[in-house]
């Protein structure tokens, strides 16, 4: 499940809920897998960036997901940017 | 050149909650606060001398860092210094800058910039500027145009053409080289060292130093991204020195008194509203963020985690170090620093004052104390203006006061709030 989370403004950060069963962890390790560009600071938070510029920060403590607009993504087109992201990660590994 | 030069000239003097960038002090703060702050100075002024101080101001500082940086680096001719001050300024979260010039002054091209585009963000959608939002820019654009040539410091001009916020396609500089002006004296880490009184020890200190520790090394690694913003906490946050905000606040607040010392109790007013900005935002964005969530665990909303939050959040950007004296959940909250990112420029550079000089820290600690009783944060609110509208301009339930301040010769910088009195318009 998608949703606008804390701090949201002009549509820049969702929440996203992963299915039960699924590991925030696994997730993180399949984007890095994948090529996308981690930008971690410290192993307890990943931030990984894929190739248009959009984020995901994972706390694998807590499974919380945050996908991260790219900024330069115009407001209204930003929802549909993380729709489309959502999916995609959505889809099994 | 890489932007690691940053993390490694990345200082902190501890038990003051002081942070450096080679040797000149800095401190984070997010685009909320920023376009609040020069908003203010604009109200005051209006945007022509506004403009004029805070580029000054920018460009005195800026001046300092880059200086400091060459040599270190051994950056020696102007394409080297140039190239370092691109990467400064992009690390510090303030964006991308194309700097065109020589010894006789030039060109420069911003895009994005943090103040025009997060100008844009929090109010393109609903309001239309007319003047530029880039100052900070500009004055750096001097600075980095001074240090690569070898010009005196202060001497050249900036002026911004064109800006996105303004809905132009990019933000354009001119610069000119003049006499030198106001040449202003040091303002680095001996400076503030010299201001700060003896560390201060207050409640829970348990559960902030660790707190802090872990923001303080999250924060060290904190650089603009490829683009030269820094999205971090769900904020635009930028590391900027301290003097920009000092220079620019205190130079605007003599300006009123000298001109329309009527206007002056409205101004100080305005600085300590910067304070409940940055609160709300800065600190309510951090308690809510991923990176909190990861280094401390998700939010609760108990009166003692706030609280401590806050002081350690405080610690770690570099506003002080501050502590709770004393602490009554809904009654009463002291809080105490042993000097502040105000305090340390205001006995450095103004002397000694005559009155409580720490708006930022007044305005702060009477927001903490909202976070701490006004925020459902179980619910994970969003910090939006409405928000902060219900809960800053609709009558506030404290009243805070600087008891003591460092800027007038006390031993510490104090401010206690408490429940306001009916009738009582302090702050």
């Amino acid at each position: 499940m998608l949703t606008r989370d804390a701090s949201c403004t002009r549509d820049l950060l969702w929440r996203l809920e992963l299915p039960a069963g699924d590991d925030a962890t696994q997730l993180a390790d399949r984007l890095a897998a994948s090529g996308w560009r981690d930008r971690s600071l410290l192993p307890i938070l990943r931030d990984l960036e894929g190739p248009d510029g959009h984020r995901v920060v994972i706390v694998p403590r807590t499974g919380r997901v945050q996908l991260r607009i790219c900024y330069v993504v115009p407001p209204d087109a930003r929802a549909g940017a993380a729709a489309r992201l959502a999916a995609a990660l959505s889809q099994p590994g | 050149m890489d932007k690691d030069i940053i993390v490694e000239h990345r200082s902190h003097l501890l038990g003051h909650g002081m942070n450096f960038v080679a040797n000149i002090p800095t401190v984070f703060h997010c685009h909320h606060f920023n376009l609040f702050w020069d908003q203010t100075i604009d109200d005051a002024l209006g945007h022509e001398l506004s403009c004029r101080i805070r580029t000054a101001a920018a460009r005195e500082v800026f001046h300092d860092i880059l200086a400091g940086l060459v040599t270190s680096a051994g950056a020696s001719t102007p394409e080297e210094r140039l190239e370092l001050a691109r990467t400064v300024f992009a690390a510090f979260g303030q964006g991308a800058l194309t700097l065109d010039v020589s010894a006789a002054g030039g060109a420069a091209l911003g895009r994005p910039l943090h103040y025009s585009h997060t100008w844009l963000e929090k109010y393109g959608g609903w309001i239309r500027r007319n003047t530029p939002a880039d100052a900070l820019a500009a004055g750096f654009a001097a600075a980095a145009t001074e240090v690569a040539f070898g010009l005196p410091r202060e001497s050249v001009q900036a002026v911004e053409h064109s800006c996105v916020a303004r809905r132009d396609r990019e933000c354009t500089f001119e610069l000119s080289v003049g006499d030198a002006t106001s040449v202003a004296g040091p303002m680095g880490r001996l400076q503030v060292e010299r201001a700060m009184t003896d560390p201060v020890q207050g409640l829970l200190e348990d559960q902030v130093a660790p707190i802090e520790a872990g923001l303080r090394e999250f924060s060290r690694g904190m650089l603009g991204d490829d683009r030269g913003l820094i999205q971090a906490f769900g904020l635009f946050a930028t590391q900027t020195p301290s003097t920009y905000y000092n220079r620019s606040g205190y130079d605007a607040l003599r300006h009123v008194n000298r001109t329309a010392p009527q206007s002056a109790p409205v101004m100080k007013a305005l600085l300590r509203e910067a304070g409940h900005v940055c609160v709300f935002s800065t600190f309510g964005g951090v308690l809510l963020s991923p990176e909190w969530e990861a280094m401390v665990g998700p939010i609760r909303g108990e009166p003692d985690e706030i609280l401590a939050g806050s002081l350690a959040i405080a610690r770690a950007l570099g506003f002080g170090h501050w502590c709770a004296g004393e602490f009554e959940p809904g009654q009463r909250l002291v809080l105490q620093t042993p000097g502040g990112y105000e305090s340390a420029y205001y006995v450095s550079r103004e002397g000694r004052a005559t009155e409580p000089m720490c708006f930022v820290l007044q305005g702060a600690a009477l927001a903490i104390m909202q976070l701490i009783e006004r925020v459902p944060w179980a619910e994970r609110p969003t910090l939006n203006q409405e928000f902060y509208n219900q809960l800053f301009r609709n009558g506030l339930p404290w009243q805070a006061e600087e008891t003591q301040c460092v800027s007038r010769g006390d031993p510490m910088c104090e401010v206690v709030v408490s429940r306001r009195e009916p009738g009582n318009g302090v702050l």
